[in-house]
């Protein structure tokens, strides 16, 4: 039996999604502890897990950062997994991605860093093609604003792949469809009656938390090194998506969309905005996961739980 | 995929339904069980990952039986040079101020094959954009014509089908009818960097089926590039050919290995041109008439 080597350092997003992905890099043999780093003190998920240690340090602070990972009790961490969703008060700032970045090539003992990105920074338009490989375009203009500094972190950590001594990952996930972690679809399923564009129907790809898990584990453990789309199990388009969930879905001519939900914003006070996302609901596009499946085995496995959304 | 699919939700089911009522009411037993023969990578819901669903197509293959069978009397020849498996790229003349020379294609390749095969007509970018349009287009397989595109269809073993001609063909004007107009080489690049054969096929009755009289240049329905102006309200009850050339392996024609040099490039869709004006041209002579 190989006796357990790697140690590995966790920036950890909320719980139960911590824990989830402490399990799976624990599950590895390989792994002999991983130490849960988060930003905010009362956010120690994962806490309870044997072998997991439970840290916590000031991510936009140099000396914060240096401090923990120079520590001698964290001398053994080979392994950086930066982990943080999108929108967190710990956001993935590209400061605070720069700044463990250049501390990880620093400490001599970590040899992999893996950062968790979003596929929302590809460019969305008719005339691009219908599946998003890893050398498509990127559009930062339309971002939506949650993700903006995640956009940063992943150029500060591009621009090091193939001149960096560490073994860079880069992981662009298709945008996670669960109430762990709530982001723009999710927003917009949240209501009972879903708004989409008359006449246009496009192909989206969501994640499940069980496959953004096991692409991350994959990832860390993994040997190859460089940008890899991550697509989910369900892909399917806008309408079939609303009814899963089980909304009703109202279609709208596409220019009333954007002063419809801006208005709901600001009656209700809800986060989902249209006008940055827009592209999506009218020419989805659909990540291509050939080269996360041959060089790091990630296959979609488990599908969203659609019934399990909005489940009081 | 491991985990169990999950379960169809109630208005996939219902329009299953509805799909299959409708091709039991409108196509032959016979027909109706070869459609069952039909396979496609499934992404999981159903669709595939360009947004193709079955269900579509088989409703729109009841739809579209009557107009190829008894308004536009459509007759196949060749077409048993369509391989059963793997990619194969099918050009062909495009006329007729609206894609109905697609349809019809389509469909022929449908009913010609067994198993049934889908053909991926490789529609201009504007063409998603359009609405209604480019979402009905991609649920019965077309797919936008980018080059990444048109490579995951080949790699997949698809059989695509291109108009070299692009808009210049089907905008063209009557007295240019079987004249090709404006030859794209993106098919031969392709074809050459893959190695996948080329068959040319002829379609006659197209060019005569809704003659333009003009078209309007500065108005763009729903993004169309421009508005046409045919001569009569509907489509003309033309007669369909559809002829089916000899497969041409670029590779071996041109003497090229993967070369896809812009000359090489040239030269193969010099070839592919030749071999589709040929095949016009003889169905043109064989033919006895546009209506008959």
């Amino acid at each position: 039996m190989m006796t357990p080597q790697r140690a590995v350092w966790l920036s950890a997003p909320a719980a139960p999604l911590d824990r989830m992905i402490c399990e799976a890099l624990l599950a590895d043999d390989r792994v002999r502890r991983v130490v849960c780093v988060y930003g905010e003190q009362d956010a120690f998920g994962a806490g309870q897990l044997a072998r997991v240690q439970c840290e916590r340090a000031d991510f936009s602070s140099y000396r914060s950062l240096r401090g923990l990972l120079s520590s001698q009790a964290l001398r053994d961490v080979d392994t950086v997994v930066h982990a943080i969703e999108a929108g967190s008060k710990l956001a993935t700032t590209a400061e605070s991605t720069r700044l463990l970045l250049h501390l990880s090539e620093e400490q001599a003992s970590i040899k992999r860093f893996v950062l968790r990105s979003f596929a929302t920074l590809y460019r969305l338009d008719s005339r691009e093609p219908a599946l998003i490989d890893e050398q498509h375009a990127l559009d930062l203009t339309h971002v939506p604003a949650q993700f903006q500094p995640c956009a940063e972190a992943d150029f500060t950590v591009c621009e090091r792949i193939g001149s960096s001594r560490l073994q860079l990952t880069v992981l662009r996930c298709a945008e996670v469809l669960s109430p762990l972690e709530r982001g723009p679809l999710y927003g917009y399923l949240s209501s009972r009656v879903c708004l989409r564009p008359l006449g246009y129907d496009p192909m989206l790809n969501v994640l499940s938390p069980e496959d953004l898990v096991q692409a991350i584990g994959r990832a860390a453990h993994g040997d190859a090194a460089g940008v890899f789309n991550i697509p989910g199990f369900d892909t399917l388009p806008l309408s079939e998506l609303i009814y899963s969930a089980g909304r009703i879905a109202l279609p709208i001519p596409g220019p009333a969309l954007a002063p419809l939900y801006a208005l709901r914003k600001l009656l209700t006070q809800r986060e989902f905005q249209y006008a940055s996302d827009q592209a999506r609901f009218h020419h989805g596009a659909v990540l291509d996961g050939s080269k996360a499946r041959h060089l790091l085995g990630y296959v979609p496995a488990q599908p969203v739980r659609f019934d399990q959304l909005f489940a009081r | 995929m491991t985990a169990a699919a999950p379960e169809r939700p109630t208005n996939q089911r219902l329009r299953h339904r509805v799909a299959r009522w409708l091709a039991q009411r409108l196509l032959s037993p016979a027909e109706f069980e070869r459609f069952g023969e039909f396979r496609y990578e499934d992404a999981g819901h159903g669709y595939d990952v360009f947004g193709m669903h079955p269900d579509w197509m088989i409703a729109a293959r009841a739809v579209a039986d009557p107009l190829y069978r008894y308004y536009f009397r459509v007759s196949s020849y060749g077409s048993e040079v369509i391989p059963k498996m793997g990619p194969a790229i099918l050009i062909a003349n495009h006329a007729g101020t609206l894609p109905l020379d697609a349809a019809l294609l389509w469909y022929d390749i449908l009913m010609h094959t067994r198993p049934p095969r889908l053909a991926r007509c490789i529609v201009d970018r504007f063409v998603p954009e359009l609405p209604f349009v480019g979402v009905l287009f991609s649920r019965l397989g077309a797919v936008s014509g980018t080059r990444s595109n048109l490579q995951r269809l080949i790699e997949a073993g698809e059989l695509c089908v291109i108009f070299p001609e692009g808009l210049a063909g089907i905008g063209k004007k009557f007295s240019q009818r079987y004249q090709l107009q404006g030859w794209r080489v993106g098919h031969a690049e392709t074809a050459l960097k893959y190695g996948v054969p080329v068959i040319p096929v002829a379609i006659i009755g197209s060019e005569e089926q809704w003659p333009q009289v003009g078209r309007i240049e500065c108005m763009h329905p729903f993004g169309a590039p421009y508005l046409p102006l045919p001569a009569t309200p509907v489509p003309l009850p033309v007669h369909y050919r559809i002829h089916y050339g000899a497969a041409i392996d670029l590779r071996q024609s041109c003497g090229q290995s993967a070369d896809v040099s812009t000359e090489s490039v040239e030269r193969a869709a010099v070839l592919t041109r030749a071999a589709l004006e040929q095949l016009i041209a003889d169905g043109l002579r064989a033919r006895s008439g546009v209506f008959r």
